[in-house]
């Protein structure tokens, strides 16, 4: 649980700093519609998966890298989680 | 606790009347083909049905009305080898073999299939099948496969149907790459409420687009010859960007309809007139096909490339790739949709330059990032002096790319460039105001926020929660019907009906126009007629507003009908314009010029040109041949009107056509016995003053009043029609007499075969004219050799076309000539 919690944040803290500089954090919440919203555009995608691959040590596939996998920040936890179980 | 199934009906029935609205409002302005009429009206009657059924059956009824669609537009021969062809498709996509073999064979199939659609060899099929298959297939089922392969998302005999045959597909050949993962996730995915509200914004917005579209097309149209300023070039090269509100609105009707049946989907299309750098145009402008790109050629290229040459190179190869592929698919789109591969330096050099700017801009939002922000943004001077100059240098470019993509050749495009180098005062004045405008826009825009996302507030309506977009839908869909149909619309003021005349006038360009000004890809893709005639017969079936004629005024006395002047309207397929005295020919002075000979000439529909264009009248026609041969010196005043019958006729002679001192009056019939007594009969049941005595002695006699029904009236009235029709004659004679102008009667057949009884009656009216002392110009042979049904303006409507306004035009021409040749 901890381990999940810990995740959440450290994929957080990325958006915000590469993304959303200077944004107040309590203003992201786990459930905040990144993709469909246009927070995060085709381009932010391929950085936040390019992180996610080097952060993680894992490999996410091209079919994976869209709003279903990666919408909010529960999404792209949880893909990261089953990469990593 | 959910809501009860009163509750549900009720609910259900508001939007269907809401959808109902949307229904009159597209047939109000003539929006598409008939045949889109009658798809939505398909599906404006399953609406209900299907928001009723419990879940479960939901897919498979949106199937079987997907079927029923396909069943009503081609037939049950043609219907069957869509189905058919596309279901082996699918099929191949199942085969238990490993999925390259299915692929394989799949190809192999979709080649034998190029070999027909190139024509290599017949088809045992309709080409008007083409355009719609071919649409079904042709990305559906590349993007099916891929996430058929990664098992994106679930498949099944009806989700499959459902993707692959969807009900709009049958009235849009260019139809939005809709993605088979969203379509199946979107399905029920809210509320069907919600959804379906959503779907109907979608589709007002959509029809608004295509009435807009309408104005571009027709009053922005410029000849590249005419052009003599900055300005016009300007307009004539902004112009082909303009036109993708065609694409743009009828893709928001087709998602909108999807939506009706509980398919949640992304935008189409947002706002791309104001994109702020070329990334924000590509997310906003055929945003299904951007996502479709990214799917199947951008990620695959990147991902793979990414872990071993880094990001800026993977980045460059993907795009380049993308925008490689997007080339070829819209030559690949051209082909099963038209038949044909076109490879021509405009595609290749605008998805180029469109390539080679996204890539740019990619790579610097990658190295600089681009200002992102979770709340409302801050907005300063300066900020929105930036988004404003951003979005005119966006559009700008954008505008020029698809000027060069559009434009017929180079030469053209030099002689454009070198106009808008020599702008003159008001030049700047047109180019920079608009430029302003747009920049304003722009501002407003961001100022006012982009997200469309949020919940809209509800309000109370007869016990119910109501969104407030449903009734902002509903009012302004009414609003414009109303304004359209009500009987208000005569009596606006002359700009309103102006502008109402514009909108809502579904006319195309004629072919030459068509072919000169017209030049572009989804031009060409959009309009059916130009490329598969079959399936333009099967989506012009009578349109729904084919009778109505807007330039009518309804006058409550008698006559009880008039042209109204100065309209430009649709009339049965074609345009039709009245002059400031309301008749429907070129502009006269009341005052006969020195020198001229002026013929007023008088009838009904024929005789007023119904269904040809405003010059290719038979009067029109006649006019222009006299003055052709004697160089002038001959005016034909067409004061005919539709419904106008003998009676009417010589009141318009008598109140109106004297004033315009004619030297000769051409009355023309058609069957003069049967309408004379028809409009003495209405006239009197319904109590309106007649001018003349003799006419209420006639009726007196035939002891028809007031009130008595019109089969009774009739029936009293046939033994007086030739005492009745022979005094209109003679009267029409004795007041042309009293002011120096010859009378004279013109007979015209209508292209078909009449019985012997009615031809019996037509040719003693010619004696009756002759009797009453009319000079007479008999054209009732005037078809005679000729195929009628060649001659006929619709399978549903017997006015004669041009090619039989020519003949009349020939005989009248000829009678004119015998007749007062010798008195002028």
């Amino acid at each position: 649980m901890a381990d999940a919690a810990k995740l959440q944040q450290s994929i957080k803290q990325f958006i915000l700093d590469q993304f959303l500089p200077g944004e107040d954090p309590d203003e992201l919440g786990m459930d905040t519609e990144l993709i469909t919203s246009g927070i995060i555009d085709s381009i932010a995608t391929l950085k936040l998966v390019s992180h996610l691959e080097s952060e993680y040590d894992i490999t996410i596939e091209a079919h994976e890298a869209d709003a279903e996998n990666l919408n909010t920040l529960s999404d792209i936890a949880a893909l990261v989680s089953s990469k990593l179980s | 606790m959910g809501p009860t199934l009163a509750e549900r009906v009720v609910g259900v029935l508001g939007l269907a009347a809401e959808l109902g609205l949307l229904l009159l409002l597209i047939r109000a302005f003539s929006v598409e083909s008939a045949t889109f009429a009658r798809i939505f009206a398909v599906a404006v009657l399953a609406f209900p049905v299907h928001a009723l059924l419990p879940p479960r059956a939901r897919l498979p009824f949106f199937v079987a009305v997907s079927l029923f669609g396909i069943w009503m537009l081609f037939g049950p021969t043609q219907a069957a080898w869509i189905v058919g062809l596309g279901s082996v498709l699918i099929g191949l996509a199942h085969l238990p073999v490993p999925f390259p073999a299915r692929v394989a064979l799949i190809v192999v199939v979709a080649s034998v299939l190029a070999l027909f659609r190139g024509g290599l060899w017949p088809s045992p099929w309709s080409v008007s099948v083409w355009p719609i298959f071919g649409a079904m297939f042709m990305f559906r089922l590349i993007i099916y496969l891929y996430d058929l392969k990664n098992r994106a998302a679930p498949t099944g005999f009806w989700m499959s149907f459902a993707y692959f045959f969807m009900l709009p597909n049958l009235c849009f050949p260019l139809f939005p790459v809709v993605d088979y993962k969203n379509f199946c996730r979107g399905h029920l995915k809210r509320p069907l409420v919600e959804t379906s509200q959503r779907g109907m914004d979608m589709i007002f917005r959509g029809v608004v687009q295509l009435v807009l579209y309408r104005i571009v097309y027709q009053h922005l149209a410029l000849d590249p010859v005419e052009v003599d300023s900055s300005a016009e070039a300007a307009l004539y090269l902004v112009r082909p960007y303009l036109m993708y509100l065609k694409i743009s609105g009828s893709f928001h009707i087709a998602v909108g309809m999807l939506h009706l049946f509980g398919f949640e989907l992304p935008r189409t299309n947002h706002n791309y007139y104001l994109a702020s750098s070329f990334t924000d145009y590509w997310r906003r402008i055929n945003i299904y096909w951007k996502d479709f790109l990214q799917k199947i050629f951008f990620n695959p290229v990147y991902f793979a490339l990414n872990r071993r040459a880094g990001q800026t190179t993977s980045l460059v190869l993907a795009t380049a790739i993308a925008f490689i592929a997007t080339w070829a698919l819209h030559s690949y789109q051209w082909f099963w949709i038209r038949g044909s591969f076109p490879v021509v330096w405009q595609d290749m050099a605008f998805w180029g330059a469109m390539g080679v700017v996204v890539m740019v801009t990619m790579i610097h939002e990658t190295r600089h990032g681009r200002k992102r922000t979770l709340g409302k943004p801050r907005h300063t001077w300066r900020s929105d002096l930036g988004v404003a100059a951003r979005t005119l240098g966006t559009l700008l470019a954008i505008v020029t790319f698809w000027a060069v993509w559009s434009v017929g050749s180079w030469p053209e495009l030099v002689l454009m460039v070198g106009w808008l180098l020599k702008p003159g005062p008001l030049d700047l004045l047109w180019i920079f105001g608009t430029l302003f405008a747009v920049g304003l826009a722009a501002i407003v825009y961001h100022r006012l926020g982009q997200d469309d996302t949020r919940k809209e507030p509800l309000v109370r309506v007869a016990g119910l929660r109501v969104p407030v977009h449903a009734l902002r839908t509903g009012a302004l869909s009414a609003l414009l019907i109303l304004a359209v149909y009500g009987q208000l619309y005569f009596y606006y003021p002359a700009p309103v009906t102006q502008a109402l005349d514009t909108l809502r006038n579904p006319l195309r360009l004629s072919g030459a126009d068509a072919q000169a000004m017209d030049r572009g890809y989804y031009e060409d893709l959009t309009d059916v007629a130009r490329f598969n005639p079959e399936l333009a017969a099967l989506y012009r079936n009578k349109p729904p507003d084919w009778d109505r004629c807007f330039a009518i005024h309804r006058t409550g006395g008698f006559p009880t009908h008039e042209l109204l002047p100065s309209r430009d309207i649709a009339f049965k397929g074609a345009r039709m314009t009245t002059n400031s005295h309301g008749m429907r020919d070129r502009e006269y002075t009341l005052t006969k010029p020195e020198g001229t000979y002026r013929i007023a000439i008088t009838g009904a529909s024929h005789t007023m040109g119904t269904g040809t264009e405003d010059l290719e009248s038979f009067e029109n026609v006649a006019e222009d041949r006299l003055n052709a041969e004697d160089g002038g010196g001959w005016e034909l005043l067409n004061f005919a009107v539709g419904g106008y019958g003998p009676l009417v006729r010589l009141y318009d002679l008598q109140h109106r056509i004297l004033d315009f001192e004619p030297d000769a009056f051409v009355t023309v019939g058609i069957n003069d016995l049967h309408w004379a007594a028809k409009e003495l009969v209405l006239a009197t049941i319904d109590g309106l003053d007649l001018p003349w005595p003799e006419a209420r002695a006639i009726a007196d006699e035939a002891d028809i009043g007031v009130g008595l029904d019109e089969l009774t009236a009739n029936s009293r009235m046939r033994p007086y029609r030739e005492q009745l029709l022979r005094w209109i004659y003679r009267e029409m004679v004795r007041t042309c007499r009293e002011h120096g102008i010859v009378p004279i009667a013109a007979f015209i057949a209508q292209p078909r075969n009449e019985a012997d009884d009615t031809r019996a009656q037509i040719q003693r009216q010619v004696d009756l004219a002759r009797e009453e002392g009319m000079a007479v110009i008999d054209l009732l042979d005037v078809y005679e050799g000729v195929d009628l049904a060649e001659l006929r303006l619709a399978p549903w409507d017997g006015h004669p076309n041009a090619q039989g306004h020519a003949m009349l035009a020939d005989g009248l021409h000829d009678g004119i000539r015998r007749i007062l040749d010798s008195s002028r």
